[in-house]
């Protein structure tokens, strides 16, 4: 029974701190892009416009909800629930510290610990598509919201296998598809960064197109779609996209701090619980200022180019590099 | 406990598969059949096979699904609307149902499933990923590598057969 209870209180925090990070991150994103266009971003409210994103949920709360006469009004309704869920079940596997050991047992940071979290996470990755695929096709034959989900729906289906083949590698040198595991396997040898540094790349190219984020932001490209597939939705109903996407961010940063840097390991002054958890939250971090960087920094790709990137470069260096690693493993070479 | 999440997975299930037969807008039905594959992996989960459940996620409801509606999507949407739902054998296909169910009815009464030993065979040293491993790579590795095979001709024919030559076109 105390499982239940743990897991229940374990719901409610991780839900709790996902929810309060997303919150200021959309302070996080707009004060480091208006410092890096030499701007100053958001001040008025707060220290610093620290309460900004307050107001703005407030203001967001208050909207009229408008729904598009011809759109098909259940699936309008449940295409955001389905993204903001599907995001919220992968941040429920991702370790947010490191294990302690207690007198009964591990106790684990993460609401579900699970031996196939890896599976899990692409599991719900896929699904998240869903909210988006069904917002284009509910906003009722409204053209960029079709067009912007079209290219969700594409996107994602190249870019996860990419995702999927690069995180193989780390998988295979580690036999686990445990984060645990994994990051205890790293401490026997070095970070798998060292490693597979091609697979490290690939993987940080694949994250940006999953979460939908600058350079491969196509879903919502602003100035070609207008907004993409939200473009119908009003209100609190539109801020649960971006909110998901957000989720998918961190989600995506942690995985890779995990699977390739180590997790709560560091070059030093490792050990203890504190210094694993600073470690660990710093690496994270990092990640997830870089899909700002990239956002205040790149121009975005073209369709096409999106694609013959996908398909004709990555993948095929991806797979070379599985074989590689194959190889490399029966073997046994000296270095891996 | 574990009958309630049974009976809320299976419900799920069936009503999913029945709504993709029923429903009339050809996204909900899509949308119906991916509930039906979340309840399966749900009951994969439940006879302690979550390699298999997560697989389950990943390819039907992750994958095959999305292409489904991405095939939908490239339509018209008032082509797809105006579409008859059923053809003229659908009485065959609820017989043949039906004759299945009642089936699957009587072997149950008759073989009185035990529920105390649910997924035993599907784990090995509690991992059922090393089993799936093990017995697709050990003792069906030739079946596995034909079916490989088997499937990159069919993904070839498909290309073969839908891909127009230049010259053809002029």
């Amino acid at each position: 029974m105390s499982i239940v209870i743990w897991g229940i209180i374990k719901f409610i925090v991780v839900l709790s701190i996902v929810s309060v990070y997303v919150l200021f991150m959309t302070w996080f994103d707009r004060k480091v892009i208006a410092r890096m266009q030499n701007r100053v971003g958001p001040k008025l409210i707060g220290f610093h416009g620290l309460w900004q994103p307050l107001a703005d949920a407030i203001k967001s709360l208050w909207k009229e909800d408008t729904v598009p006469d011809k759109s098909y009004k259940f699936m309008f309704w449940l295409a955001p629930i389905i993204s903001i869920t599907t995001a919220f079940a992968i941040s429920f596997v991702i370790p947010f510290a490191p294990p302690i050991k207690t007198a009964s047992g591990i106790f684990h940071f993460s609401v579900a610990h699970l031996n196939v979290a890896i599976l899990f996470v692409f599991a719900f990755l896929g699904l998240s598509s869903y909210g988006v695929l069904y917002a284009g096709i509910s906003s009722g034959g409204s053209k960029y919201p079709f067009i912007g989900a079209q290219r969700e729906g594409a996107q994602m289906i190249s870019y996860e296998i990419i995702l999927a083949l690069s995180i193989l590698n780390p998988i295979l040198m580690s036999q686990s598809l445990n984060f645990e595991t994994i990051v205890a396997a790293q401490t026997h040898h070095l970070w798998y960064v060292f490693y597979q540094p091609v697979a490290f790349i690939t993987y940080l190219i694949a994250m940006f197109a999953v979460a939908g984020k600058v350079p491969f932001d196509l879903p919502e490209a602003e100035s070609e779609i207008c907004c993409g597939y939200f473009v119908e939705y009003s209100g609190m109903k539109m801020g649960l996209f971006p909110f998901a996407q957000y989720i998918v961010v961190l989600v995506l940063s942690a995985i890779m701090v995990l699977l390739f840097l180590g997790g709560w390991t560091g070059p030093f002054w490792s050990g203890g619980f504190f210094a694993g958890l600073i470690w660990y939250w710093i690496k994270v971090a990092f990640f997830i200022f870089l899909f700002t960087w990239a956002w205040a920094t790149f121009p975005r790709y073209r369709y096409d180019q999106l694609m013959d990137i996908g398909w004709k470069i990555l993948l095929p260096i991806a797979v070379l590099n599985i074989f590689w690693t194959g190889f490399a493993l029966t073997v046994g070479l000296p270095f891996f | 406990m574990a009958e309630l999440i049974f009976f809320v997975l299976s419900l799920a299930t069936i009503v999913g598969a029945l709504g993709t037969v029923i429903s009339k807008n050809a996204y909900a039905s899509a949308l119906w059949m991916i509930t039906s594959f979340i309840g399966v992996s749900g009951l994969f989960v439940m006879l302690n096979a979550p390699f298999i459940a997560m697989l389950q996620i990943i390819v039907y409801a992750g994958a095959i699904a999305v292409l489904i509606l991405f095939v939908m999507m490239l339509m018209d949407r008032r082509v797809l609307e105006d579409k008859e739902r059923f053809n003229p054998q659908y009485l065959w296909a609820i017989a043949f149902g039906l004759g299945l169910l009642a089936d699957i009815t009587v072997l149950a009464f008759k073989f009185r499933i035990n529920l105390s030993h649910i997924g035993e065979n599907l784990t090995l040293n509690g991992s059922n990923t090393k089993m799936v491993g093990d017995i697709l790579f050990k003792r069906y590795l030739f079946p596995f590598e034909l079916i490989a095979i088997v499937l990159l001709v069919a993904l070839v024919g498909a290309i073969v057969l839908t891909k127009k030559d230049k010259k053809e076109v002029e």
